[in-house]
């Protein structure tokens, strides 16, 4: 308890604050803009996060994402671009809606059941956070080393339809962590005799690259750099009758607010992924499931509150054994560890009053969510004629400036101009970004508990499932590859003979 | 055959060749089994692998159907901005060469100026927003989160 008042006296310094309400209206804009995504938005702020306190730096990022998740659904709504990845998955549905006159209907609906979402995540983060660490602080080299693989291998196969593509974007991630001196031993891995490389690739020009600049390409290649939006018309009545529709529609906003929760607490999955399942599940189990699509509500306050509880569970295994949920709180494990503050169970005992804190943060986003979000809708038809070409030069800006800052160092612009365009290729040719981010975060914790572990069983391999959760850990991670491998196998086998036929008709 | 998929398939499995090559003439640490070496050539390893099942199936996959797709209505404007996109690249390889001497705020302010007006922004706007932001984010950074941008040419004005 004595840590908790300590809590509400470090959120209510005015610097904290601040931070919070600066940082949720760069959030919103940025959500709200299609094309600029709640990712972008965290590499774009931890540059300025670099240089203050932790708490506030952490508060930054949380209330950011959590607005930006939530204005993503403007665009998507009233002009069918999801704003954020995370609203493409009822963006035809909220569209549909605007159609038939319901536009306000669906911006209410979405952003009162994403406040939902988003408190019902924070309650599960307070309550299993600090009972996971309990466990946790048990945990020796063997349990981190699978649960740094469990994490790997879903970021893997769950971040895009392709596992194969997935795998091939984690390893490149991993690939990258391995650049510079080895942690164990201290020899030089990769560096080409380059000596900015030794001491490793900069993490945060190498995110500012991938998630802004690779953008700014893409919309240059893809020619949508001078496209303006068509002006929208005022949106007015947000809240009118929104209490009868989340009470008729209790169940969802239950429902999306629990399964989004808990796809956020598994690693490598976040808001996207569960906006999609919730989505899917609302229609499959509502009573009339041929409204979907027409414009119809109770996918889109489903799905609303399973992104924003999504985005609050991606943080449960970030702060409790340091492996990040999503691309977001990857960024956010890394600002951590760049504080001195290394998240793990530790944390908990040596910290608690800072793990408070960002607790009430949460809450306080999520609260905030509601005035901010209504401002944004009501301004939605500004926001969405900001125009792209000066935009774009003010994101290129502070990507260079941000490159620089953390290193005062040039090599580091070369680094995010390297990766903007390896990206921008990468997802050109289909391959996911995010598995890159999580490769890079959890490759030196993977290889250092591997290293560690075999030390310590003396190179016996039947270490790893001598102690009774390591194993349990352990065959779970085997589980989650054996059994995507086996079904990919059957298929295989089955559609071999089918698909060999039309090959030979074509040569 | 899906030509990007075989191409970048064998790309990544060469690459991964490349690291598995490279990790192989990484020293040992003395005494241990597996040393600094290991993992990069399981990435390697898996990059190989990976890469080849991406190139294969690529090439046994069926062409792809042009204009497939039924996402939202295409834009009317679709042709790529080259010029702005050369610029970017090359303005940020001067950039980097010139930091020092020339400083922050001319190179910066130069880049984004050309940068918008290759988007055509009309040329006033385009130069007087762009050295306004670069001078905001200058002084922003040096004065209040003490980031040393180099004043270059402007040192005089600055100092």
């Amino acid at each position: 308890m004595h840590s908790v008042i300590q809590a509400v006296g470090l959120v209510l310094d005015p610097q904290v604050l601040l931070t919070v309400v600066l940082a949720s209206l760069f959030g919103l804009f940025v959500g709200a803009v299609p094309g600029l995504t709640a990712t972008m938005a965290t590499a774009l702020l931890v540059p300025i996060t670099f240089f203050m306190d932790p708490l506030p730096a952490v508060a930054a990022i949380v209330a950011c994402t959590a607005m930006a998740i939530t204005a993503g659904d403007i665009p998507g709504c009233l002009l069918r671009i999801p704003g954020t990845p995370a609203s493409a998955a009822y963006t035809d549905e909220t569209f549909a809606m605007t159609k038939r006159g319901l536009g306000a209907q669906a911006l209410g609906a979405s952003l009162v059941s994403s406040v939902i979402g988003g408190i019902v995540g924070t309650v599960v983060l307070i309550l299993a956070a600090p009972a996971l660490a309990r466990i946790a602080l048990q945990f020796s080299s063997f349990e981190y080393f699978w649960l740094a693989l469990i994490g790997l291998s879903c970021a893997a196969f769950v971040s895009s339809d392709d596992p194969v593509r997935g795998f091939v974007s984690l390893l490149i991630g991993l690939f990258i962590a391995s650049v510079g001196m080895d942690g164990v031993s201290g020899t030089p891995r990769f560096t080409l005799g380059v000596t900015e490389l030794l001491g490793g690739i900069s993490f945060i020009p190498a995110m500012i690259g991938m998630f802004a600049v690779s953008e700014i390409l893409n919309s240059l290649v893809r020619g949508t750099a001078r496209e303006r939006f068509a002006a929208t018309q005022k949106v007015t009545g947000i809240f009118r009758g929104i209490l009868g529709l989340v009470r008729h529609y209790w169940r969802n906003v239950a429902r999306g607010s629990v399964t989004g929760t808990l796809i956020g607490v598994l690693p490598g999955a976040g808001g996207d992924i569960a906006a999609w399942i919730s989505y899917a599940t609302a229609k499959r189990f509502s009573k009339t499931p041929e409204k979907f699509g027409n414009g119809h509500p109770e996918g889109v306050i489903e799905a609303g509150a399973a992104n924003n509880g999504g985005l609050s569970g991606a943080w449960v295994p970030a702060l409790v054994f340091g492996i990040p949920g999503d691309a977001v709180t990857a960024i956010a494990v890394g600002v951590l560890f760049m504080k001195g503050l290394n998240p793990g169970p530790r944390l908990f005992e040596a910290q608690a009053e800072m793990l408070y804190a960002v607790f009430i943060i949460f809450l306080i986003a999520n609260l905030l969510l509601l005035p901010f979000g209504w401002a944004a809708i009501r301004l939605a038809s500004r926001i969405l004629t900001v125009p792209r070409p000066q935009l774009m030069a003010i994101i290129l800006l502070f990507c260079v400036v941000g490159s620089f800052a953390i290193n005062n160092t040039v090599f580091d612009i070369g680094l995010m101009l390297g990766f903007g365009i390896l990206a921008f290729l990468l997802s050109l040719a289909g391959f996911p970004v995010a598995p890159i981010i999580l490769g890079i975060v959890l490759g030196p914790l993977l290889e250092q508990n591997f290293l560690t572990s075999m030390v310590i069983a003396g190179g016996d391999i039947t270490g790893f499932f001598e102690r009774p959760v390591a194993a349990a850990l352990g065959v779970a991670a085997i589980l989650i590859w054996a059994v995507p491998l086996g079904l990919a196998g059957l298929r295989l086998l089955r559609g071999g003979a089918r698909a060999a036929k039309p090959a030979e008709n074509n040569s | 055959m899906r030509k990007v998929d075989v191409a970048a398939g064998l790309l990544f499995a060469a690459f991964g060749a490349g690291v598995v090559v490279q990790a192989a003439s990484i020293p040992p640490m003395i005494g241990q089994a597996y040393g600094p070496g290991f993992f990069p050539s399981l990435v390697g390893g898996g990059l190989i692998v990976a890469g080849l099942i991406i190139a294969l199936r690529g090439f046994f996959a069926a062409p792809e159907a042009v204009g497939e797709g039924a996402g939202p209505p295409a834009p009317a404007a679709t042709r790529p901005y080259w010029g702005a996109l050369v610029w970017l690249v090359a303005g940020l390889i001067v950039i980097i060469r010139a930091f020092e001497p020339i400083g922050f705020v001319p190179l910066l302010g130069t880049y984004l100026a050309g940068f918008m007006l290759l988007l055509g922004v009309r040329l006033v706007q385009a130069v007087v927003l762009g050295f306004l932001l670069t001078l905001g984010v200058y002084f922003l950074f040096v004065r209040l989160l003490l980031v040393p941008l180099p004043a270059g040419l402007l040192q005089p004005l600055f100092g």
